[in-house]
């Protein structure tokens, strides 16, 4: 090998090496799926392949429609468990009594379900802002807050979870922090503890569940019918 | 783009998008804000298991109190979570303007110091204790 081929670098396949998603070249309902089965089965090469410099605009659009996706589903199975629930334990004399309340359910549901991606872009910017300050402190934040809103927009992939019925909001959100901490280590060139500690901190401090759950419950409207503290 | 003399940077398309998305959060909590009385909550499932407030206890009904206007209530239920709500909130609706009319920013922020460790951890601890205390 001589040295003029040692400095030359391969040509890279600009296609090849960025996410499906974000690359214009490709329609996009194919981008979408190859990106989301890329994120399914090698989340760390579809980290490491994600833009740390282009448009936040794509990223979004992603979490936004897969999260809609998920909250359909989420609203599916919850109306039909709903209605099997109150056909039991509801104690309705006859059949017919159990239509107005679950009509009125699924009507609020469904208004829900239409103010979702507004709900969905303030969950995830919420996220992004307390997993960047826990990053930041725990000393791993290098590439800014653009990075760490990336991560947090890809890892809204594990909302399709949600498609399982029962377990699937639990496996979603277990899901989600696994992909939030495999997506910071190459966004920010961090080490996994400091990734873990970034996702982590903000549940152990802020319990931020129960904020989360609040806005849910604000943007779905599904307050109705829970009892309060 | 970054200016290492003042410590200061200029804007850029990304932190214009930021700004932008920001004050878009920003202004849907706002709108969200009168809405906040109807929702009800199960019990907090930390106090549940342990029987003492979390560090969030209280902030569902501290957002109530500001969106009837009773700040100092607001205050006094979770200091830690109102002053953030308000900061995150009025940040969001600064940004856009601040990108537009001052256009710099830091070129970093640092936090990763211990004393910006132990500054965080001594606030959300204080607060904690607060909420304990004052029996939210």
């Amino acid at each position: 090998m001589n040295n003029e081929d040692e400095q030359t670098p391969p040509p890279v396949d600009v296609a090849i090496t960025k996410l499906p998603f974000e690359d214009p070249a490709r329609s996009f309902g194919s981008g979408l799926l190859e990106t989301i089965k890329l994120f399914v089965l090698e989340p760390t090469v579809a980290f490491e392949r994600m833009s740390l410099d282009g448009d936040i605009v794509r990223p979004l659009i992603y979490t936004v429609l897969i999260g809609w996706i998920g909250a359909a589903a989420a609203y599916f199975w919850g109306m039909l468990f709903q209605a099997s629930i109150l056909s039991v334990l509801g104690g309705f004399e006859e059949s017919a009594e159990i239509i107005p309340p679950i009509l009125l359910s699924w009507t609020f549901g469904i208004f829900g379900l239409m103010l979702a991606p507004i709900g969905i872009v303030i969950q995830t910017f919420v996220i992004t802002v307390l997993v960047h300050l826990s990053l930041m402190l725990a000393g791993g934040e290098r590439n800014g807050f653009a990075a760490t809103l990336r991560v947090v927009c890809y890892s809204g992939t594990s909302q399709l979870a949600q498609a399982i019925p029962l377990a699937g909001g639990t496996i979603a959100t277990i899901w989600g922090l696994i992909l939030c901490v495999v997506g910071l280590m190459p966004a920010h060139r961090t080490t996994a503890g400091r990734a873990v500690l970034a996702v982590v901190l903000p549940i152990v401090f802020c319990c931020v569940c129960i904020g989360l759950f609040f806005l849910s419950a604000l943007v779905f409207g599904v307050g109705m019918g829970i009892h309060g503290q | 783009v970054t200016s290492r003399a003042t410590g200061w940077r200029r804007v850029d398309r990304l932190d214009r998008q930021i700004g932008r998305l920001w004050a878009l959060v920003a202004g849907a909590l706002l709108l969200l804000l009168p809405a906040a009385g109807a929702v009800r909550l199960p019990a907090c499932p930390f106090r549940l298991v342990t029987g003492t407030a979390c560090p969030s206890c209280g902030s569902t009904r501290a957002v109530v109190s500001l969106a009837e206007g009773r700040w100092l209530d607001a205050l006094a239920l979770n200091p830690g979570f109102t002053v953030a709500l308000i900061l995150f909130v009025g940040g969001g609706l600064v940004a856009p303007l601040w990108n537009r009319w001052v256009g710099r920013l830091p070129r970093r922020i640092e936090l990763s110091g211990w004393a910006a460790r132990g500054a965080a951890i001594a606030l959300v601890g204080i607060n904690w204790v607060w909420v304990v205390v004052s029996g939210v």
